[in-house]
This record gives structure tokens, C-alpha cells and sequence, in this order.
């Protein structure tokens, strides 16, 4: 039997599987393109939001320092805030990251990132979003960044570019 | 067209799984007490069988519907609502108060510059 026959035949099998697959999502593929376009076009604008909040979150933490100990509730409340900003932050990378990765066809549709995604893009539209889809996505961060949400770490301005386009430039 | 119920389903198969066994449980029974009893005293057998038929039929039925009201599917789907709702209610929660404004107020901020 000619083997290196039925090897070809297999790969040309395997090709020609993976070709229709990947023709049968060329139109979600295109558009999911077109949104990164458009996100790249809107990210300096991002970008001046997340130095803003940034700004906004030293002012907390310099407000929360300047209290004393007898201060708790007002402490708590200040740490409350802080931390819901940054959880918005690094849920807003979370979701460029998400659409650069659904687009390169590594998110599939079973997987709970996908999930994620479709909370965090209907946030991202101003959508209709429940509180306990809300709380998966708080769930979600505090374990994928935990050293960041705990230590209050804001997220830096330019990871929003990287977490698009999956590497860091310049 | 009448369309059997999941439920309804759930009771039938239980039913009949415990009156299967129960059945084959007491036949065993009764084939061993019979032929113990036949082999010293053939007439008693006259008697003997029909009340053998009559209590193995009556306890594969009682058999039956104690293996069947073993399922209640009310219950059951109570239960894993009920477990449903802890987890919904859990994640309810984890968002503290102020945590949420803010970060509602941050999407709000964000969807506004947007536009």
C-alpha cells in the first residue's frame, strides 16, 4: 500500500476541512476585523479616559492616606471606589484583548471567555448588562490580576494598545 | 395526542424498575419455598401456588410505587433551583456598593466620550 499516498491524501483531507471552516466564519471574521479597526481608531481616546481615571485614582488614594484610622467607614468607601474603577479598567483590557482574540478564531463559542466577551461587549455598547453578569466579570479579573485589584494597581495607558493589537509597540 | 410529561416519564420508569425486581425477588422466593414444600407434600402445592402468584403480583406493585415515589421530580427540580438561585444571589453580591457605582460610572463615562 502506498503510504506516503494515504499521508497526502490525509493532508489534502485535513486542508481542505480546516479551508471550509475557516471560509464558513469569513464573514464574522471580517466584521470582528472592522471592530478592531474601529477600536484602534477610538483608542487614544480610551487612553485619556484610563490617564484621567488615573489621575482620579491617586486622588482616592492620597484622600484615603490623609484619613485617619478613626475615618473607617469613609476609608472603606474611598477603597470602594478605587477599587471599582480599577476592576472597570483592567475589564476594559480584558474585552480589547477578548476581540483580538475571537477575531484570530481562539476564543470558540463553548468557552466561558466567550461569555465574558458577550457581557463585556454589551458594556462596552452601553447595553443592557444584569448584576450578576456584572459579577462574573468582577469574579473573572480578581482572579486573572489578583497582585493588581488587591494592591490597587492602576492599569497603564498604553496596555490598552497592547491588549489590541497582542504585542507592545514601539 | 396526549404527550407523556417528563415527570410522569420519571415515575413510570421508576415504577417499573422497582416492579421488576421485586418481581424477580419474590419468584426466586417462591420457586425455592414450592419446591421445598412439593418435594415432601404435593397437594399443599394446589393451595400454595396461587398464593405465591397472588402475593409475588401484590409486592411487585407495592415494590413499584415505592421505587417510583422515590422519584419526585418537584423536589429534585426544586432542588437544583433552588441551588441555581444560591449561585445567582452569590454573584449578586459580590459587587460592594460602591465598587459597582463606580464602575457603573466608569462604562457610563467611557460609552459618553465614545460617542
Amino acid at each position: 500500500m502506498p503510504i506516503p499516498l494515504i499521508v497526502a491524501g490525509g493532508a489534502a483531507l485535513l486542508g481542505a476541512a480546516f479551508g471550509v471552516g475557516r471560509y464558513s466564519r469569513q464573514g464574522e471574521i471580517n466584521d470582528l476585523k472592522e471592530k478592531i479597526i474601529e477600536l484602534q481608531e477610538t483608542i487614544e481616546l480610551l487612553e485619556s479616559l484610563i490617564s484621567k481615571q488615573n489621575d482620579t485614582i491617586r486622588n482616592l488614594k492620597a484622600e484615603n492616606k490623609s484619613l485617619n484610622a478613626l475615618h473607617f467607614m469613609e476609608k472603606r468607601k474611598l477603597y470602594g471606589r478605587t477599587k471599582g474603577l480599577i476592576i472597570f479598567q483592567y475589564a476594559l483590557r480584558e474585552y480589547l484583548e477578548f476581540v483580538r482574540l475571537e477575531a484570530d478564531g481562539q476564543i470558540s463559542v463553548n468557552d466561558s471567555e466567550h461569555t465574558l466577551y458577550d457581557i463585556l461587549d454589551r458594556m462596552f455598547y452601553g447595553q443592557e448588562v444584569l448584576i450578576e453578569e456584572k459579577g462574573l466579570i468582577k469574579l473573572h479579573i480578581e482572579k486573572k490580576y489578583p497582585y493588581e485589584i488587591k494592591n490597587l494597581i492602576p492599569l497603564e495607558e498604553e496596555e490598552l494598545n497592547v491588549a489590541l493589537e497582542g504585542r507592545r509597540v514601539g | 395526542m396526549w404527550h407523556w410529561r417528563e415527570e410522569e416519564l420519571g415515575r413510570i420508569f421508576f415504577f417499573l424498575v422497582g416492579f421488576v425486581l421485586t418481581f424477580l425477588k419474590m419468584l426466586i422466593g417462591a420457586v425455592v419455598v414450592n419446591a421445598i414444600v412439593g418435594f415432601f407434600f404435593m397437594p399443599a402445592l394446589y393451595v400454595l401456588v396461587p398464593i405465591s402468584i397472588i402475593s409475588i403480583v401484590v409486592e411487585a406493585f407495592k415494590g413499584g410505587t415505592e421505587r417510583a415515589s422515590e422519584f419526585d421530580y418537584g423536589k429534585h427540580f426544586k432542588k437544583q433551583n433552588r441551588k441555581s438561585q444560591k449561585q445567582i444571589n452569590k454573584l449578586k453580591g459580590i459587587f460592594k456598593d460602591d465598587e459597582l457605582f463606580e464602575f457603573d460610572k466608569a462604562w457610563k463615562q467611557m460609552s459618553r466620550s465614545l460617542d
